[in-house]
């Protein structure tokens, strides 16, 4: 699996611009599963045992975040705006890259930036060039950062594994596919780091009853001031909530019982942090029960992002053990508030 | 017939007086009626169906002819920014809110109209003559500031005038040579481009012309128009800023949006959507093919009816086309009629290009 991880991270699948990945995903699990579509947005839908019980959604996204070009200067250097969260700070002195191989260097302009930390203004992208007309990138171009994947054994450092990570972890669960009495839509979605776009309107698309992103979330264990306690190698995260979103507690259970039962570790991902403007997928038509694997990651949205690889073996093999069974959890209660009702 | 059209790249004279019209058309978000009673006039003798929505959208459909057609959503929107009354004062004048996004600082001065009477009124201001040295420094916050109706008493006030209703700025028309003056350029340039694709579409495609309501509030009438309509795929036109003038210090401007005089701006990216790479690719080049000057919006903030459109249900590939316009939101902006022309064709140019084969992935 690690070999598919590395060749994940180091594909270049800026926001909108998700291609790459899309085409290494649709070669690997084409043979797999029944059917595959693209959605209007670019997201690759794969279909497995269509009509099964329930309609289960597993969701993942290929982007990553990036910056795109808007001026070139008369120094011929790139001036840029961020696409997706990307923080200042770990620009200095890391590479960019674009299609085609081009690479730069991130700059800043010390002048300006002396007394107060640089803002995006005072950043741009040095390609070496002689000046304006010898610039390799013009505006509207999409760079990620240049950043090879880095095995540590236990611990995997990349670029974009904050989307990739579960797109590796959906795409191993296809390969291992179990039985299963349910429809499961896997849902590779675009623009997730721009405000969840692809995700929202997939779910819109594919209609589940079910879902579940696998995704990284923020650990506590690299400073005693961050009270999180999510950690590194401890087993993949169960969300409850995030600021965005209350998982529906049926489905938490569910995958907590799950784990009890099949003796894999897990923890439970409390985020107290997160963007509250964008779009959750829980709201999608008459409603999602939602949930999420969180793969627990330190420096998330830095060119170094770094994770358990226990943590992610681990993750595949809950979401096979979660897609074999049945997933009636909540029917008992729910019949009984339709009853009440009637009563 | 229609077939033959072919958009001009100058303006005519029916051309300018239908701007001058809807640009003095008062149409603060949520409020349309004016500039809607004006498409209205000028789209309905060609539309094969027409409605207005329960936002107060003006949706018009006309199918083409050609065989296998796409569903191609055009969207304008009719508001404008303006403000709002929350109350009016023991000594006559009148409290205020915007409605949109507009620069505060800007107001003091400013004549207004207000409701659809029109009332006019001026936004107050301290004559400078009396000016303290910190007056001159200190941000004036708009909590401070008040309309003059001319009303001699609370109550003359009261009758004259009622809680809600809006206000605009009270600018005409002017046509300055290579270009025009009017407030609300943004966007009744769109809404004008959209009118004449209407007045003569291009045979092959379906055309979803949505002329929307409340886009400077947050995209309110896209969203829902955008739902209705179902199109493949949609074409956002709008009006953007030019910061193109000199920096003060006289160091190279890096953050200009656009130029004025240097054609339609594409949208690669916005705060709000990223545009669908084949219609980017598309428009850039149809523009160059046809020879119709073009540019690049600068990617970055902002956001248009694009926005809420590309996310209605499963996604709809979409992307936006700007006129470019200097002091945007204020009551006088400044656009180049070359630029606006050239709009019209580079549209209309796309749209006879489309075919459901650019929707193809490979």
């Amino acid at each position: 699996m690690k070999s598919l991880i590395r060749k994940l991270v180091e594909a270049y699948g800026p926001p909108g611009r998700e291609d790459a990945i899309r085409d290494i995903v649709a070669d690997e699990i084409r043979e797999n599963v029944q059917s595959i579509e693209i959605s209007p947005m670019g997201s690759l839908h794969a279909f497995v045992n269509k009509g099964g019980k329930r309609r289960v959604m597993l969701a993942a996204h290929m982007d990553e975040i990036g910056i795109i070009i808007s001026h070139i200067d008369q120094r011929g250097f790139a001036r840029f705006q961020p696409v997706g969260n990307v923080d200042l700070e770990t620009l200095r002195g890391q590479g960019v890259r674009f299609p085609g191989d081009i690479v730069g260097v991130f700059g800043v302009d010390l002048e300006r930036s002396r007394e107060k930390p640089p803002r995006i203004g005072d950043f741009f992208i040095d390609f070496g060039a002689d000046g304006k007309q010898s610039c390799p990138v013009d505006i509207g171009d999409f760079g990620v950062f240049d950043r090879p994947f880095l095995d540590l054994g236990r611990r995997l450092v990349a670029k974009s594994l904050g989307g990739r990570i579960g797109v590796a972890i959906l795409m191993e669960v296809i390969r291992q596919l179990p039985e299963t009495p349910h429809e499961l839509q896997f849902a590779f979605t675009v623009q997730e780091e721009v405000g969840r776009r692809g995700g929202t309107t997939s779910a819109y698309m594919l209609d589940p009853e079910i879902g579940i992103a696998v995704e990284v979330t923020a650990t506590g264990d690299t400073s005693s001031k961050r009270k999180l306690a999510v950690v590194l190698g401890k087993g993949p995260a169960i969300k409850v909530w995030d600021s965005r979103m209350l998982s529906d507690p049926y489905l938490i259970r569910h995958m907590a019982i799950v784990a009890n039962e099949t003796g894999i570790a897990y923890q439970m991902d409390v985020l107290q942090s997160g963007d509250t403007d964008i779009p959750c997928i829980q709201l999608t038509r008459a409603g999602v029960s939602w949930g999420c694997i969180s793969i627990p990651a330190r420096y998330r949205h830095t060119p170094s992002e770094m994770v358990d690889y226990r943590d992610v073996e681990e993750a595949v093999r809950l979401l096979l053990e979660i897609i074999k069974r049945p997933m009636d959890f909540g029917e008992e209660d729910k019949d009984q508030v339709k009853q009440s009702r009637v009563s | 017939m229609t077939s033959e059209y072919s958009p001009s790249d100058r303006p005519s004279a029916s051309h300018l007086r239908l701007l001058k019209r809807l640009t003095e058309a008062v149409s603060v978000s949520g409020n349309e009626g004016e500039v809607r009673a004006i498409v209205r006039e000028q789209v309905e003798p060609y539309a094969d169906e027409l409605q207005v929505d329960a936002l107060g959208n003006l949706l018009v459909m006309r199918k083409g002819r050609s065989p296998n057609r796409l569903r191609v959503m055009l969207a304008a929107h009719m508001d404008e920014v303006g403000l709002m009354i929350t109350a009016i004062d023991s000594d006559s004048t009148l409290r205020f809110e915007p409605v949109g996004w507009i620069d505060t600082a800007q107001l003091p001065g400013k004549p207004v109209w207000i409701g659809k009477e029109r009332l006019p009124g001026v936004v107050g201001a301290p004559p400078i003559h009396l000016f303290t040295p910190g007056d001159l420094t200190r941000r004036v916050e708009i909590t401070e500031m008040r309309i003059e109706i001319g009303a001699q008493s609370k109550e003359e006030a009261q009758r004259k005038v009622k809680l809600g209703e809006q206000v605009a700025f009270a600018s005409k028309f002017t046509h300055l040579g290579s270009t025009i003056r009017a407030k609300a350029l943004d966007d009744r340039l769109g809404v004008a481009t959209l009118i004449e694709i209407v007045q003569h579409m291009p045979p092959e495609i379906d055309l979803l012309a949505a002329f929307t309501v409340q886009e400077e509030v947050g995209l309110r009438g896209a969203q829902v128009a955008a739902y209705r309509m179902e199109p493949d795929l949609a074409i956002v036109v709008d009006c953007t800023p030019a910061r193109d003038l000199p920096t003060w210090d006289g160091e190279e401007n890096m953050q200009y949006n656009t130029r004025l005089g240097e054609g339609p701006a594409i949208y690669v990216a916005d705060r709000m959507t990223i545009g669908d790479p084949r219609l980017l690719r598309l428009l850039i080049q149809t523009a160059e093919q046809e020879g119709i000057p073009h540019q690049l919006r600068q990617p970055g903030g902002g956001g248009t009816d694009a926005g809420a459109i590309h996310l209605s249900r499963s996604g709809v590939p979409s992307i936006s086309l700007s006129v470019p316009a200097r002091y945007a939101h204020s009551p006088a902006g400044f656009a180049s009629i070359a630029d606006w022309r050239a709009t019209v064709c580079l549209l209309y140019a796309t749209l006879r290009r489309l075919k459901p084969s650019i929707l193809k992935r490979p």
